[in-house]
């Protein structure tokens, strides 16, 4: 298969999945791009709503359009990590058996996952990065493609355990997901209350997602616009060189060389979402705010000043953009 | 086609357009640069001209211009550009960046990017703009042209100082007359010569300076005395030029006539013989012969008078003071004897020289009767004429057409007679001498045609030969003078040593029909500097420094 072909394909495969998930969500079509985005870059998402928004609908039917294995954990106070991933138990021919948790799936929807302790949220993390999980001293791999997607609900923080920078770290992005509007709305209510039920139908396998995958590493990249992406990372940092004015001021810590490497991934597919064999910096740019506002800790001044890190990255992108500057001024 | 080949188009649109704004920066500066001078000249402090200006602007936007057509135009910077100018999504940079032997993408990349440019347009991307820097250009340009003007324009000035300036103006006109009637003659032959040229170039800036009527009446004056004095110099040093090239030629002619009787197989011939008529050579012969005989006669009454000196001194009855009276009356017989041998020789040799130079007459006046010679030898008496005037401060005799005349007619002979080493070198002394002759006249003309250049004062001559004393300083229309001249005795002591010489001071109005403008007191002081400066360089002599000051103490208080 050619390049071009593999580009196509790529466009074909993420189209008939969303198409498939468009089915039974309504709207929060950047949220359905996202997860999407995070399935073809290997990586893990971070939604932030409000309960009831279809979060864990939107997970299931991505499972189901992709023929994936799905599971769901709703994360509480007084869960172990053994209620994650999986423990040996005894069996009635007196030997002990590993019985696996909801972790062993392709989608894992982490629900709530600030309401776990530090210690189950710790048992997220090796999972998340090694692909793999360690129980009784033995290393158990998960399967491919493995995704988890994890929810937080930003109003009630009381009795909650906020996820610790590692591991915030290791979601690929966090997507906001907003409010229906009063259309979709109307939508939603009409199709869940109504006779028919939508589901969405296998339109494709796991190989073609881990297709996707090779596909995207190939996706080129320019000094260009990769120092544009580097200029905008170091520009978080409220110390050192590139730093900005905003993040010197807003800025405790700045975004990690993961976020950097989530940058241009994420940028790779809007990149081969858009039909071209390269990254831009409007992929680049695209994927900002996505991809750091989890990364970036602000200091109390920015609270004081009710600055967010959507906010701050505005600030960041608009301060390198001016010094990214037409290299011929005629 | 290649990308590279297809950035081609777009560099050199580029460099059009950077030579562009080079072309306005380089105005921009050279015109701040300008701006600068016309306040400088506005304030009269550097002459500067609407063409000085112009060409100042001029040059610094051909430099910018050239400048910003060469600077370098990288492709990788060229690819950056014209990504985000036609909104490509960084395809061209990616493409120019990227190695197809490395990567499956890569090709196909750079065929997409390949593609998106074919359709573009270079001047589309890199329009031709009216930017900050053709702005400031403009605008600097603009500023300097109104400064120039406001500063020339007679609006801002009194009537007294339009006069001055129309006087100036007139004044430019009539140095410009005096260069071009005298030094840049197209009529008159030779070409300028150096001397010619340097003051050619002065006078111009002083006409430019006069048409620009920013300088003061006094410093007109000075510095058309100035010229006038190099004139007179460089005139002196060419006549003396002149003169010593017409002795040369002299010489070359006495070469000449020598060379001719030696052709002949005469000897060389004082120049008095050749010049006899037959019936002065027939007295001299006589003369000559009787001369001869008388120193015969001599000579005999001398041999005659030794011999019987001779026979005496034999005889024994001589006294000792006889002998020795003897003796020296001999000793000076014999004296006298060959003085008057010699003076037989010569006579001898003048009778010889008298009889061939019949002959040397005759090849003179063969050589006299050439036209050739007729016509060098009147060319040559001119010549003498004019520089012997000159000498004596009169009006040159030759006039500009028969310079000319002179000048073809010695470079005619110069052709024909250049085998013959002594006419070369007498046509060459004789050319180099009209030369200076020219140079002469020319810069004595100038210098008493400019001498008078001063507002008020003198006024332009008609003749173009300024050199005579009566004509000078009379203006077109008489003037009548407002002043008054009147004469004071002062006696003083001129020297150190106390004697004391009267001296007659003559006061007269500073310019005829016109009083000084400027107060007395507002020029004294830089007499003072002026006088003080000559000082402390100790241009004046010692014993004199102490009046100087005490004088010009006395003038102050």
């Amino acid at each position: 298969m050619d390049a071009t072909q593999q580009t196509k394909k790529f466009s074909e495969t993420f189209q008939k999945v969303r198409t498939e998930i468009q089915k039974v969500i309504v709207g929060q079509d950047d949220v359905v791009e996202s997860v999407l985005i995070g399935l073809a870059c290997n990586g893990h998402v971070l939604l932030e709503g409000m309960p009831g928004l279809g979060k864990t609908l939107l997970v299931k039917s991505l499972a189901q359009s992709l023929r994936l294995d799905f599971s769901r954990i709703q994360f509480t106070p007084d869960m172990m990590p053994a209620d994650v991933t999986g423990t040996n138990v005894l069996t009635d021919s007196r030997a002990f058996e590993f019985r696996r948790g909801p972790i062993f799936a392709n989608l894992v929807l982490a629900d709530e996952i600030n309401r776990a302790t530090p210690k189950t949220q710790s048992a997220m993390l090796e999972a998340m990065q090694e692909r793999s999980v360690t129980v009784g001293g033995k290393r158990m791999p998960l399967a491919e493609p493995f995704l988890v997607m994890a929810t937080q609900n930003p109003v009630e923080q009381e009795g909650t355990y906020p996820l610790p920078e590692a591991q915030l770290d290791r979601f690929l992005v966090k997507v906001l997901v907003p409010f229906p509007t009063k259309d979709e709305l109307r939508e939603v209510v009409r199709r869940t209350t109504g006779n028919e039920l939508q589901e969405a139908l296998p339109v494709a396998e796991k190989e073609d997602v881990l297709e996707m995958r090779k596909t995207l590493r190939q996706v080129q990249i320019s000094d260009e616009v990769l120092n544009f992406a580097l200029s905008l990372v170091v520009g978080t940092h409220p110390t050192g060189d590139g730093s900005t004015d905003v993040a010197r001021k807003y800025a405790r810590y700045g975004a990690s060389p993961r976020g950097a490497q989530s940058l241009v991934s994420v940028a790779k597919a809007h990149a081969l979402l858009g039909d071209r064999f390269n990254v831009s910096k409007e992929d680049i740019k695209r994927s900002l705010k996505s991809v750091l506002r989890h990364r970036i800790l602000l200091n109390f001044e920015a609270e004081a000043d009710g600055m967010t890190t959507d906010q701050v990255l505005d600030q960041v992108l608009a301060s390198v953009e001016a010094k990214d500057r037409d290299p011929i001024r005629v | 086609m290649d990308i590279q080949q297809q950035l081609k188009r777009f560099e050199r649109r580029v460099r059009l357009m950077r030579g562009w704004k080079g072309f306005a920066i380089g105005a921009s500066l050279a015109a701040a640069v300008a701006l600068i001078w016309a306040v400088l000249d506005w304030a009269n402090l550097a002459p500067a001209s609407a063409f000085d200006l112009g060409l100042i602007v001029a040059l610094g936007a051909i430099v910018g211009g050239v400048i910003g057509f060469l600077q370098p135009v990288p492709a990788k910077t060229l690819g950056d550009s014209i990504d985000r100018r036609a909104g490509l999504d960084n395809r061209l940079g990616t493409a120019l960046e990227g190695n197809p032997a490395d990567d499956a993408f890569a090709e196909p990349q750079r065929a997409d990017a390949q593609a998106k440019l074919g359709g573009i347009r270079a001047k589309d991307l890199f329009p031709f703009r009216f930017g900050r820097p053709q702005f400031a250009a403009v605008t600097l340009s603009a500023l300097v042209a109104a400064v120039f003007l406001l500063g020339n324009t007679p609006l801002l000035l009194s009537p007294e100082q339009k006069q001055a300036r129309k006087e100036m103006k007139a004044e430019s006109a009539r140095v410009e007359k005096v260069r071009r009637e005298n030094l840049e003659n197209p009529k008159d032959a030779p070409g300028m010569s150096e001397e010619e040229k340097r003051l050619a170039d002065e006078m111009r800036r002083l006409e430019r300076e006069l048409e620009r009527a920013k300088m003061s009446p006094e410093e007109a004056m000075q510095k058309a005395n100035n010229i006038a004095n190099e004139a007179d110099k460089l005139s002196l040093k060419a006549n003396e030029d002149a003169q010593k090239q017409l002795a040369t030629a002299s010489e070359a002619m006495e070469q000449m006539k020598a060379d001719a009787l030696k052709q002949a197989g005469l000897p060389p011939m004082p120049s008095g013989m050749t010049e006899m008529s037959p019936e002065q050579r027939k007295n001299a012969q006589k003369e000559n012969q009787k001369r001869q005989n008388d120193l015969k006669a001599q000579m005999a009454a001398l041999e005659k008078r030794l011999a019987e000196i001779k026979e005496r001194l034999k005889s024994d009855k001589l006294s000792k003071a006889e002998r020795d009276q003897l003796e020296k009356e001999r000793a000076a017989l014999e004296a006298q004897k060959k003085a008057l041998e010699s003076e037989l020789a010569a006579a001898k040799k003048d009778e010889l020289t008298l009889k061939l130079s019949a002959e040397a007459q005759a090849v003179f006046e063969k050589m006299a009767k050439n036209p050739l010679y007729q016509e060098l030898m009147k060319l040559q008496a001119k010549l003498q004429a004019n520089a012997d005037a000159m000498a004596n401060g009169q009006k040159p005799t030759l006039t500009a057409e028969e310079r000319r005349k002179m000048q073809e007619a010695l470079e005619a002979f110069a052709r024909e007679m250049k085998d013959q080493k002594a006419m070369e070198a007498y046509l060459k002394a004789m050319i180099e001498a009209l030369k200076n002759a020219k140079t002469a006249g020319n810069c004595k003309s100038v210098g008493l045609g400019i001498r008078p250049t001063m507002p008020g004062i003198g006024g332009p001559s008609n003749d173009i030969w300024a050199g005579d004393n009566k004509k000078i300083n009379k203006l077109d229309k008489g003037v009548e003078g407002g002043g008054k001249t009147f004469t004071t005795q002062v006696t003083g002591s001129k020297r150190p040593t106390g004697e004391s010489d009267p001296y007659i001071e003559f006061k007269a109005p500073t310019m005829v029909g016109n009083r000084s403008s400027i107060p007395y007191s507002k020029v004294l002081p830089s007499y003072k500097k002026r006088a003080e400066s000559a000082l402390n360089r100790q241009e004046i002599p010692k014993e004199y420094q102490g009046h100087v000051k005490e004088y010009f103490k006395s003038l102050g208080q």
